[in-house]
């Protein structure tokens, strides 16, 4: 047991120079790689969840964001139903590097043994987008409605609309 | 029998980096974010994407598969067709930047870029799996290929396994996409996929690797150039909106038509006097003469032939010993041909920004080291990123 050690810990020290090596990725200009640039990975939340129009108290929602890693966190509605998150920022090097990472953003609640999708968007994009600040800000969820797609305008980018999907209404 | 917008194809790639990472609640919602993806096409993810094992060494040693590409139905226009859009990755540096580039026997018989073809290989069976029910009931619908980066090089192998497996049309597009193999799978990939839309910025590095004797498809055809540029920037390579110029930006088009193209420089005879080296500049345009210089020295020489053939069979040097080794011989074979050797190497130096470009002798020891610098000064800052961790 004891002779073992000193491979595996060799083993695991190797791995982890081969990890750095390789997980490093080509970079935009000679510095680039070693700054940190902000990643918004999501707005503050404010919302209200109901189900048949009365509010769904004491129960967790779920805000799962995901950039590289996942960031798990999650809020409890009170007696009206509604639920907030802070603003998610964090610090990373991906958007110093010629590979694109890909963003999510999603909220869901389980309630009465099923799971409803309150939130589900994708970007390239690690800027934040101020249309999303702003209908994060005030999301209405009845759970008995369908799950629905929207096209959302871009403000920082006109020509590239968001598409949001989840029961929220959005309109 | 549509094709597919470049708004709508450029969409699909991005889309496909939405698999890469798996969501802990399992509520993926493929494609809904985008919203020319949302309208043409839809996919079902219930079953997870189609898994590969992507090319990284650590990937390899863990065998840790991780999501690759996803099928889409198509509706609207597109009824009755289907999508496979494929992810890129990051661990795509590796697989290119290393000049050791191993290269194996694909799908129909010619050689092709062993770390693509492993994790191609990798994913085939699940793809299949996924695809023949659908495409029993369809054989008349295209089958659209798509993907950024070395989800293009992915999608190459694919779409050229699903025209020979299956009986429909394939259409591919790819953005940024890396050179898959050497000229004869060019040559009958071009002649066996139906379409083939290439799009490239001109600064992208990614278009211009692996280096010569790997060439793109569709061969001695024309590639879709989506933004000018001068010089070599990574950033270029990016699809994200905000990025500069970013391939969602630049193929953000209802119609090809509209789009520049450019034609392949490969088969136009180029050779350099070694007193014009000065005028070679680090970037895609002098990347691609050069290539030319290279092949026209070899036809020259009459060893281009032998030299495919050399690379096609593998032989145990890495392809550059071996293409070292072959210019080292063709120096000796006459002073007309070490004049265009000297020209051909000089512009090499001066593409790869060396502080002297001076050459002095024409051994195999310093041809091999010109075309390291070469293929380190596309990568030159990876290598620094690198360094700077050892």
């Amino acid at each position: 047991m004891f002779r073992q050690k000193p491979f595996a810990l060799l083993m695991a020290a190797l791995s982890f120079l081969i990890f750095i090596v390789f997980s490093q990725q080509v970079t935009a200009d000679m510095f680039a790689w070693f700054k940190k640039y902000d990643v918004h990975l999501s707005p503050a939340v404010r919302g209200k969840i109901t189900f048949n129009g009365n509010p769904v108290a004491n129960t967790k929602v779920f805000r799962e964001l995901t950039y590289d890693k996942e960031y798990l966190d999650y809020a409890t509605t009170n007696a009206d139903g509604s639920f907030s998150f802070d603003e998610k920022n964090i610090r990373s090097r991906r958007p110093g590097s010629a590979f694109d990472t890909s963003k999510r953003q999603v909220l869901y609640i389980d309630h009465n043994d099923q799971r409803y999708l309150l939130w589900y968007y994708t970007t390239l994009n690690a800027s934040e987008a101020k249309t999303l600040t702003e209908k994060m800000q005030r999301l209405q969820c009845e759970l008995t409605q369908p799950e629905k797609t929207y096209e959302l305008p871009n403000q920082e980018f006109p020509e590239h609309p968001h598409g949001v999907t989840g029961v929220c209404s959005l309109d | 029998m549509a094709t597919l917008t470049p708004k709508l194809a450029v969409q699909l790639a991005s889309v496909a980096y939405d698999i890469q990472k798996p969501s802990s609640s399992g509520l993926y919602r493929f494609g809904k974010s985008a919203p020319e993806v949302e309208k043409a096409f839809q996919f079902d993810l219930s079953n997870g994407p189609i898994q590969g094992v992507s090319g990284s060494i650590l990937a390899r040693m863990l065998k840790r598969s991780t999501g690759f590409a996803a099928v889409g139905k198509g509706k609207g226009t597109y009824d009755g067709d289907h999508v496979i859009a494929i992810r890129g990755t990051a661990s795509l540096s590796d697989g290119i930047t290393d000049a050791h580039i191993g290269l194996t026997g694909g799908d129909n018989n010619s050689m092709i870029h062993a770390g693509f073809n492993k994790t191609f290989q990798s994913m085939k069976p699940a793809l299949e799996q996924t695809l023949t029910p659908m495409l029993a009931r369809s054989s008349t619908g295209t089958v659209h290929c798509v993907g950024h980066s070395l989800g293009g090089a992915l999608a190459h192998l694919t779409a050229d396994w699903v025209k020979r497996r299956y009986k429909n049309k394939v259409f591919l597009y790819t953005f940024g996409a890396p050179r898959v193999g050497l000229d004869g799978f060019a040559m009958k990939t071009s002649n066996n996929i139906d379409r083939i839309f290439r799009c490239t910025h001109a600064a992208d590095p990614v278009p211009m690797v692996p280096l010569w004797p790997f060439v793109h498809a569709p061969y001695q055809g024309e590639e879709v150039l989506l933004a000018q540029g001068q010089g070599i920037s990574f950033a270029a390579h990016k699809m994200a909106v905000e990025a500069t110029p970013g391939y969602l930006n630049t193929a953000n088009n209802d119609s090809w038509r509209s789009l520049q193209t450019k034609s392949s420089l490969n088969h136009i005879a180029v050779r350099f006097k070694y007193e014009n080296r000065h005028q070679a500049s680090f970037s895609s345009y002098w990347a691609e003469k050069i290539s030319s210089g290279l092949i026209t020295l070899l036809k020259d020489a009459g060893y281009y032939t032998a030299v495919m053939a050399q690379a096609a069979i593998g032989t145990g040097l890495t392809f550059y010993d071996m293409l070292a080794r072959t210019l080292e011989a063709v120096a000796k074979a006459s002073t007309k041909l070490a004049e265009q050797t000297k020209g051909l190497l000089g512009h090499m130096l001066v593409f790869a920004r060396q502080a002297v470009t001076t050459v002095a002798e024409l051994s195999f020891k310093f041809i091999r080291w010109v075309f390291d610098a070469t293929l380190g000064a596309l990568y030159r800052t990876a290598r620094e990123a690198i360094n700077s961790v050892m």
